[in-house]
Parts: structure tokens; sequence; C-alpha cells
């Protein structure tokens, strides 16, 4: 029994490393391997990377219309046109006697060469206005109403009275096509949120399938390591730590090819607004944006490496 | 140490029992052999009693376990506890000699600084202190071998096991791994050691226990019986 006692003191007299210091020399030896293997490293954060920007990029896109349209839906007026048989005389006095009400803010009247003016200066058919032999565009009223612009039943009533005003061929509002842009901007949203998932499944897979192939060429080792007494835990945390390192840089990655495509993106789109008058910009990622894709990144990465150590060294 | 009774093992694909009806008792503290013709059953044994593998009927305790009911949770810290020699050596290639030695170590989460002293010490005593930083394939077979007895008693086990260690060297080195396995027995450890190097055996005058087709022919050990 004296043997025994000797033999069976093992590890005493040992000191255990400390929790961070294990997590510390995993976090190493895990970085030294992928370091080791730059080419297929990278190519693995690449792939995360492109299947996280690309929805990232679209969404942000997307989100600066919606930005657009809701300042948009802000300034909605309600345009009367008068009859052609209206001169401005009468046109001005209808602003005045509407710009009166309580449910109207403002009524500002646009006479018929004021129209013409601006119908030149928008569409450039300036010519095709001088050969004609008299201004087709009628007088009109801009409405700014004073009434909640978010109910659109009010707006339509305010619409229908004013359109049945004598004097007054039609009245419309003008956030119809700003619905219709923002029903698109839902679709658009929806397709890339299904996109997205499906990406990010990718992700997962892309994640799995290259850890089971690390699992795979490091097999023995796994093996070795149980026979000598590693825990499940031990023999996946590796992976793991593979997983989220993955997932860390290719989001981060993913943040930052996001941002460069929508700094690209933006001097057309700049341009483009120019000539419309406007200052419109796509909104970057911003911090926010940047944190939440690396940290998808790094939860997708995570996943991918949990499922993966699951299926191959669980219960091995 | 070792108890075994009416231990069987067969496997799904295979006619015949591997083994059947074992009844063996080993005190703890002891060395011996297990002997037997190739297909005898003596892998089979050695990995039941590593918890490798479990057996199909039976009871089989080591180190006070019930390893034919041992949870899945509770193998490691029962792998600590021995120490397992391979006829392959089973080295990992990409790492140097001290590393592959430190694994159990590793597992343990032992700090570094003790590792290398463990590592350094058990290399020493297999003879090859100088090799702790050569990686595995500068070294010749019974030096392989011998860096995996360093690793098997790295953790100074209660139980050593080794499964054909000197198959592939020749009769100097596997005198000299005998030896070794002796010296840790000396030091407390209880070591089985399975062969069919007949002359090896009765080089070393321990006891025997002889399987024949999966059936115990000759013991001089004891006999289990019923708890």
């Amino acid at each position: 029994m004296s043997r025994a006692s000797s033999a069976s003191s093992s590890n005493a007299g040992l000191t255990q490393q400390s929790f961070a210091e294990r997590q510390t020399r995993v976090i190493k030896s895990t970085a030294k391997r992928l370091i080791a293997t730059p080419l297929g490293t990278s190519l693995t954060i690449a792939v995360i990377a492109i299947a996280l920007a690309l929805p990232a990029t679209f969404f942000a896109c997307v989100g600066s219309l919606q930005e657009l349209g809701m300042s948009w839906r802000g300034n909605t007026r309600v345009t009367v046109y008068l009859e052609q048989s209206q001169d401005d005389a009468a046109g001005e006095a209808l602003a005045q006697q509407l710009s009166l009400r309580p449910d109207i803010h403002n009524a500002v009247h646009i006479g018929k060469e004021q129209a013409a003016a601006d119908f030149a200066m928008w569409t450039g058919f300036d010519d095709l206005l001088a050969s004609l032999d008299e201004n087709p565009l009628p007088g009109a009223i801009v409405i700014e109403p004073a009434i909640d612009l978010s109910d659109e039943n009010a707006m339509q009533t305010l619409a229908t009275e004013l359109g049945s005003l004598d004097g007054v061929a039609s009245a419309d509002m003008d956030i119809r096509w700003l619905e219709r842009l923002n029903a698109v901007l839902r679709l658009l949203n929806t397709g890339i949120a299904i996109v997205a998932s499906l990406l990010a499944v990718a992700v997962v897979i892309t994640v799995g399938n290259t850890l089971r192939l690390d699992i795979q060429a490091r097999r023995e080792e796994i093996v070795v390591a149980q026979l000598v007494g590693a825990t499940d835990h031990f023999v996946q945390k590796p992976f793991m730590v593979t997983g989220l390192m993955y997932g860390l840089s290719g989001g981060f990655l993913a943040a930052v090819l996001s941002s460069a495509a929508i700094t690209l993106l933006n001097s057309p789109v700049g341009a483009l607004a120019a000539e419309y008058q406007s200052n419109f910009r796509l909104s970057g990622l911003g911090i926010g944006g940047f944190a939440t894709l690396v940290v998808v990144g790094a939860a997708l990465g995570l996943c991918g490496a949990w499922l993966t150590a699951r299926q191959y060294i669980y219960h091995r | 140490m070792i108890r075994l009774y009416k231990v069987s093992k067969r496997y799904p694909d295979s006619g015949g029992a591997a083994l059947s009806n074992i009844n063996l008792e080993i005190p703890r503290g002891a060395m011996g052999f297990i002997t037997g013709h190739s297909g005898a059953g003596k892998s089979s044994l050695l990995k039941m009693l590593a918890a490798i593998e479990k057996p199909t009927g039976g009871d089989i305790q080591v180190a006070g376990l019930d390893l034919a009911h041992l949870p899945h949770s509770e193998l490691p810290a029962f792998r600590r506890r021995i120490g397992v020699v391979f006829q392959e050596n089973r080295l990992l290639y990409d790492r140097s000699v001290g590393e592959n030695v430190a694994l159990p170590l590793e597992v343990c989460n032992v700090r570094a600084e003790d590792t290398e002293r463990r590592v350094r010490a058990a290399l020493e005593r297999v003879g090859l202190g100088e090799f702790y930083d050569a990686m595995p394939r500068q070294l010749s077979g019974g030096e392989q071998q011998r860096v995996s007895i360093a690793r098997a008693v790295v953790n100074r086990p209660e139980l050593i096991i080794a499964d054909e260690p000197t198959g592939n060297l020749d009769r100097k080195l596997a005198q000299d791994i005998m030896r070794l396995f002796w010296d840790f027995n000396r030091i407390g450890a209880t070591v089985l050691v399975a062969t069919h190097d007949t002359d090896m055996i009765e080089q070393m005058e321990m006891p025997v226990v002889e399987l024949r087709n999966g059936k115990v022919l000759h013991n001089e050990f004891y006999e289990a019986a019923p708890q």
C-alpha cells in the first residue's frame, strides 16, 4: 500500500493555470495555428466577410432611403390644381381664403406663369412650352396642412374637400408616391432579410465545414488527448476559439468592406442627388452598425464551431 | 487494483467473442504480463482496462471504479490516473518530444514551469533528457517508444498499461524498455504489459496471464470471486 500511495500522488505539488492563463494559452495557440495557414485562413475570413458585407451594405442603403422618405413625409403637401378658367387673381384670393382655415397652416398660390417657369426648369422642356400658342399649365395652390401628417384618412378627407371647391380642378396629396416608395423599400428590406438569413446560414456552414476539416486533420491529436484525460470541453475549446476568431475577423472585414462600399457609392449618389437639388447621401454603418456586424460575425462563427464540435468531438 | 468478473466482449461485426468469462484479480503495485497468440484477446482486454471500450458483459473494476458503467463525464478523471503505452506509440509528429510528453499535464491545466520540470524529469528517466526540443521523426523507433513511455508516466499514474510496447524493437531495446517498466513498478505503479514475446516473459520472471481464443488459459495472479 505504501507503494500505491506514492504512485497515486500523480499531480500533487503541481500548480494549476489560472482561468486567464488557460484562455490566453488557447487563444495564442489558436492564433498561431491560423497564422501558420495564411491562405486557408484568409479565404475563410474573406467568404465570411463577403457574406456579411453584402446584406449589411444593402440594409444601410435601404435604411438611408427610408430616412429620406421619413424626412419627406414631414414636408407633405396637398397641391390644389385650379381650373384653366381661373386667373391668377382668383387663385391668389382662394389661397388667402384657404390659409384662414384651422386645418391649413399655409397656402401658397403658384400662378400660371410661375408654373410654366418651374416646369421648364425641372424638365428642361422650355422649347416645347415656347412652341405652344398658350400656356397649358393651370395655376395651383400648395397647401401645408395643420393636421397630423401621419393620419392618412384626415389627409385624404382634406384633399377631397379641397378638390370639391369651386374653381378647383383637382387636389392631390404629394404623399402618394412616397407611400409607393416606402412599399418598395419594405419589399426590399424583406428580400434583403431573407438573403441575409441565407447568408448567415452559409457563414455557419462555412465555419463548420472549415472546422470539420480541421478536426479531421487533427483527429489523432484529439484521440490521444482524450486517451490521456482531456475532457470534451478541453478538446472543443480550441475549435470554439477558432470559430470565434473566424467570425470576429470576418465581421470586422465585412464592416470595413461595407463602409468602403458605401463611401464609394456616395460619390455617384451625391452627383445624382445634386441633379434634384438634394444633399442626400447614403448613411454609413456608424459605430453601432460596425460593432453589430462584428458581434454577428462572432456569434455565427461560434455557432458553426459549436455545431461542428458537438457532431465530431462530443461523445466519441 | 484490477478486478474482472465474468467479463466478456463481443464485437458486432465479428462472429465469435473476443473475450469470454474472464475472471481476474491483480493487486495494487503488481507487475505482470498478458500473453497469448495474435487474436487471443490481449488488446481487447487492455482496451477495456483503459476504458477505451466497454465490456458486453460482466464487471470490470479498476482503481475502485466500475468501468462497465462509468459515465462519459468521469472518463477523463479516470484516464488521468492511468498511463497507456501503445504498440504504435501514437506520438504527435507535428509536436516536439517535450510537447508530446507534456500532453497529459496540459490537459490537466498544469502551469508551464511545473510541466517543463516534470517533462524533463520523465525524459531523463527514459534516457532522452537531451531530446526535449527534438521532433519525434528525428528519433529512432526505440527512442520514440521511450518517448511514449515518458508520456504515459509523466502524470505518475497508478496503473501503466502497455500493449506490445516492444513489438517493433530489437532484443536489446526491448530489454531496456522492460527495465523501465520495472523501474516504474518499483516506485509504486501497477504495470500490466501485453506481449507475445515468451523469451522476455521467461527472463523477467513476473506473473503471467495467458489468453487463448478469448479465454484465460493460465493465470498466475488471482481468480476473481463474486462480490
